[in-house]
């Protein structure tokens, strides 16, 4: 098997990538899509060291299905206010969402 | 063997994420978010983690992606709406901060001589990974509570509410 360096960086690349999603992007949904990346790049780091160091408990694993708990309450909160938002300005781009900016 | 599978996967975990932020259309970004998401499913059940390989497909690719193609679907978007999403000479400023702190994140965990000694240890627990070891932690035995127990009740609260805050939010009218 791979050593656990590999797998804390492979979670690091994926964590990164998924921040780069949500601060270049201009689409809502793309956003909310990034952060479901960087919270799988959190269950994976939880999880290899879970395996490879606390290995006498499952810890990492619970914590890893909380994570993909709350994801799904984020997911479906956040998609309620997107197609709140698309009612009222019928677009998702975040540029054309600036009636907090004046 | 096991090294093979895992650069396999991680590659193709990789690929399929930077694919998924580069993409116009956000139905093309959650397909290949969905197919990461395999990937990454490879990856747990490679650290002796069935269960929850099992539920990251069922539960993350297959209804909380699928309820964002459902979300997808209920806009009207047109193509000159996605091309408003274009690259801007001012984005290389935070993709340059990322990719600095990125470079020293890798740097400071290839170097880190604690994280680097730890390979897999054979002897694992008879019942590592697997849904008695689940349901031992959230739900205990007969006589006992698991150590989760209060967590998993809290978890029942946030997804009650979220429901409701749902529900509330997409209201046309309050």
């Amino acid at each position: 098997m791979a050593p656990l360096s590999l797998y804390i960086m492979l979670s690091t690349i994926l964590f990164f990538i998924g921040l780069t999603g949500v601060l270049v992007r201009r689409n809502i949904i793309i956003m909310m899509v990034s952060i479901e990346i960087m919270l799988n790049a959190s269950n994976l780091a939880l999880v290899a060291f879970n395996r490879f160091r606390f290995y006498d408990s499952n810890d990492g694993m619970i914590f890893s299905f909380l994570i993909i708990a709350i994801a799904a309450a984020e997911v479906a909160v956040g998609l309620a206010i997107v197609i709140a938002i698309y009612r009222k300005k019928k677009t998702v781009m975040i540029q054309d969402l600036n009636v907090m900016k004046h | 063997m096991g090294v093979y599978i895992f650069y396999l996967f991680g590659t193709g975990l990789i690929a399929t994420s930077i694919v998924a932020i580069l993409m116009k259309n956000p139905v093309h970004s959650v397909l290949s978010v969905v197919s990461s998401f395999f990937f990454l499913a490879g990856i747990y059940a490679g650290l002796s983690m069935q269960f929850l390989a099992v539920i990251q497909i069922l539960v993350y690719a297959g209804a909380i992606m699928v309820l964002f193609i459902f979300i997808i679907m209920l806009f009207d978007l047109q193509k000159s709406e996605y091309s408003k999403d274009r690259f801007l000479w001012r984005d290389l400023v935070p993709l340059a901060l990322i990719l600095i702190t990125a470079a020293g994140f890798i740097s400071a965990i290839s170097r880190s001589e604690s994280i680097k000694n730890y390979v897999a240890n054979a002897k694992l627990p008879s019942n590592f990974g697997s849904v008695s070891a689940v349901s031992f932690e959230f739900f205990g035995t007969s006589n006992s509570v698991g150590r989760f127990s209060f967590l998993f009740e809290v978890i029942s609260i946030l997804l009650l509410s979220a429901i409701v805050g749902a529900v509330v939010l997409a209201k046309r009218k309050l």
